[in-house]
């Protein structure tokens, strides 16, 4: 019977040749959406399938931000938060400052290895930044006073050190960047007549 | 008996048929395409709308008396079906002249019928509210009232006659290939591109190598990524070094989604699952088929990502979870335009840019 | 679908307990849990599966053919069940009601699409009142015109891609963000 409706079919649509996925059990192959109903005699019969449709739940999706939406999934599970999507990856965030400089810390080691170290080895990121690392304020609460004592000492002196070297690099970035805004300021007249 | 039966039903029928009446009876039981046209739907049956309430109005006391509806339903010429008749639809589609027709997909007793949509996708509700018109702001051209565009060259070419063997010829195609593209026309309020339906196309060539389990897997993880079942289709390339026949092989797998399962699947996409694809830089500027709609692939770890397949990652085999390659059909009829519309909705593009 | 461990699974043989995890779908759960019992075989293969075979375990084991993986077992009977509810039959009554809210629905939408056009169509009618106002009536000649229809850079920077943000069932932690500009873009 699925040979005939094949054969009907691919002479009603178009060149595809469709068949079920499996025999039994045929897909949608009934819907007339795409058809181009030609009006030949034909004496066999269409079998009308019953559509196979997949259950679906109804599962609400937790953002990292906190926003929530529901839709229609095969997925039994009611909730599912996402770690990671729009809100919080670059690159659907370009001018986000707040991810601009978000190490890559996946797994947790670095915060995992703060917790245990203290922060004097990282040299380059002192200021500000136990706030946007997650997993460090919990790693503190464990510390005893000395060590961090210790570690706000290392802190400051690495903290020098990193503004002299920023200090630097903001000089050199200005000259760079100073050296590019220069050009279109010599007036429209002359550039206009540069390719950009 | 049986011979006498139906010339009573019709002795009683025909003078209803020969009566004169605004529609032609014999096509109460087809629905064209014109009785669903909004204009002419909505100003009938506006026009039909009572604008009070027949609960306030009181009924005068003759109506109310003579109100007796088993009396009514006793002295009925011709008995309506009992309320326990429960119609049957047909099987088979025995084509168009067959008398036993079946009824409508639209109709819940229908075999083709599909309830729903259940839900309002939040894709949709905000193309509805936002993107359409921005898109529509963005791409605006102004032409000054009686300004006609300069007629455009014909994109088929005549031929010079100067054989007498180019009389009678078919014209020729455009210079440089003989591929007449898609006109795009001007993006006005009526014409704003609009996702059309998502195609998830997956290429199991194991499936001919190996066995069908490959096969089945991929239609039951694309299955679950769509809400919808798949179908399967034969190669029609040969592929020797893939031992791959044409109409011999079924290798591929197809998913089509429209309406409320492609939005829902696009928002899935495009918000939980492609931000979590490691080093993706985006969809690529150079890819769509230049009439307006853009495909990309998925690696099948990156199949893997989708919410529904981790949810239960165990019952696939692990090697066995299909790639595959996602078209998202716009209305649009050129490739920029398309692209508009998806960098609207959240596709991110990177590399030079090609219409 | 969690399995139950051996001792577990055949105290509950012993007892009569359906090992069914989930109520809601016992038929699911049964063939899944069987399936799934049998491939992670060694431990339970002492306990008789099949109460009537006269097979032996260790003959069965010796002849066996191409082994198939157990999943793609489950997922073939998945893929080739047969049961798909009849189309449903409504008596008179129940079509009317379903036919009267199956119209008011198409009419609403219809009427829906029908809004949603208008609206555009009044924006695009506004803008192209507002485009020859500036054009004709803003007095410096069209340059304000000439400006606001270049079209530089749309087709090739498209949206900003934060402008993506679908609409969600309730709102971010931190709210949404209106300072957002869009960054300069550097040449």
């Amino acid at each position: 019977m699925s040979m005939h409706i094949s054969l009907r079919r691919t002479a009603a649509t178009l060149t595809t040749t469709t068949t079920p996925l499996l025999p039994g059990s045929s897909s949608s192959s009934t819907t007339g959406a795409a058809t181009t109903f030609i009006c030949s005699q034909c004496r066999h019969a269409t079998l009308l399938r019953r559509p196979k449709r997949p259950y679906t739940f109804t599962q609400l999706i937790t953002l990292s931000d906190g926003s929530t939406f529901t839709h229609r999934t095969t997925s039994p599970a009611p909730v599912y938060r996402s770690t990671r999507d729009t809100r919080n990856s670059l690159l659907w965030n370009p001018s986000s400052s707040k991810l601009m400089n978000v190490e890559e810390d996946e797994a947790g080691r670095l915060a995992a290895f703060r917790a245990r170290f203290g922060r004097s080895w990282d040299a380059n990121s002192p200021a500000a930044e136990p706030s946007s690392i997650s997993a460090a304020p919990g790693a503190k609460g464990e510390k005893t006073a000395a060590d961090v004592k210790a570690d706000e000492e290392a802190a400051r002196a690495a903290r020098a050190q990193a503004q002299a070297e920023q200090e630097e690099e903001d000089n050199l970035l200005d000259l760079i960047s100073s050296f590019g805004q220069d050009e279109p300021q010599h007036g429209p007249g002359s550039g206009s007549g540069k390719k950009k | 008996m049986a011979a006498r039966e139906p010339s009573r039903y019709l002795a009683r029928t025909l003078p209803r048929a020969i009566a004169p009446s605004a529609r032609p009876q014999t096509l109460a039981c087809r629905r064209n395409a014109s009785d669903d046209a909004p204009a002419r739907r909505l100003s009938n049956h506006l026009a039909e709308l009572e604008t009070e309430s027949s609960l306030a109005t009181p009924l005068p006391a003759d109506t109310v008396k003579s109100f007796n509806p088993v009396a009514a339903a006793k002295s009925r010429r011709a008995q309506l079906p009992r309320s326990r008749y429960q119609f049957r639809p047909p099987k088979y589609d025995r084509g168009p002249l067959h008398p036993h027709q079946p009824p409508p997909p639209s109709d819940p007793s229908s075999r083709v019928f599909v309830p729903g949509p259940f839900s309002l996708p939040r894709v949709q509700q905000t193309y509805d509210a936002a993107i359409a018109s921005d898109i529509l702001t963005l791409c605006y051209v102004h032409n000054p009232p009686g300004f006609t565009p300069p007629p455009k060259a014909p994109r088929l070419r005549e031929w010079d006659d100067s054989s007498p063997y180019h009389k009678n010829r078919p014209l020729r195609g455009p210079r440089g290939g003989d591929v007449l593209r898609l006109l795009r026309k001007p993006i006005k309020f009526n014409s704003i591109p609009e996702l059309e339906r998502i195609t998830i196309h997956s290429y199991v060539k194991q499936a001919a190598q190996e066995n069908s389990g490959w096969l089945h897997v991929a239609g039951m993880a694309v299955q679950a990524i769509s809400n919808k079942r798949v179908e399967t289709f034969k190669s029609r390339a040969s592929v020797s070094t893939w031992s791959i026949a044409p109409g011999r092989d079924t290798v591929a797998v197809k998913a089509e989604l429209r309406g409320e399962d492609m939005y829902h699947f696009f928002g899935k996409l495009v918000d939980v699952v492609l931000p979590r694809l490691k080093d993706w830089p985006g969809v690529k500027g150079t890819s769509g088929d230049s009439s307006g709609n853009i495909t990309f692939g998925l690696e099948p770890e990156q199949v893997a990502l989708f919410p529904e397949i981790e949810v239960n990652y165990d019952m696939y085999p692990p090697k066995m979870i299909p790639g595959c390659h996602i078209t998202i059909h716009t209305s649009a009829q050129a490739d920029k335009d398309a692209r508009l519309l998806l960098s609207a909705m959240g596709v991110p593009f990177h590399g030079k840019i090609v219409n | 679908m969690r399995s139950l461990s051996p001792a577990l699974a055949s105290l509950a043989n012993v007892f009569r307990i359906p090992m069914s995890l989930t109520p809601v779908r016992p038929a699911v759960s049964r063939v899944c849990h069987e399936t799934l019992s049998r491939q992670s075989a060694p431990t339970t293969a002492a306990v008789q599966t099949a109460p009537f075979s006269s097979t032996s375990t260790l003959a069965k084991r010796k002849g066996g053919g191409p082994q198939v993986d157990k999943r793609i077992t489950l997922i073939r009977y998945f893929l080739y069940h047969p049961l798909t509810p009849r189309p449903l039959r409504f008596s008179r009554n129940r079509f009317l009601r379903h036919w009267t809210i199956h119209r008011a629905w198409q009419l609403f939408q219809a009427q829906q699409r029908k809004k949603q056009e208008l609206e555009l169509q009044r924006q695009y009618q506004s803008m192209q009142a507002a485009c020859e106002e500036l054009r004709t009536g803003a007095g410096d000649g069209g340059k304000l015109f000439r400006v606001s229809m270049n079209k530089k850079g749309v087709f090739t920077d498209l949206f900003p891609i934060e402008y993506a943000r679908f609409q969600t069932e309730s709102p971010a932690a931190e709210g949404w963000n209106y300072e957002w500009k869009r960054p300069e873009k550097k040449y």
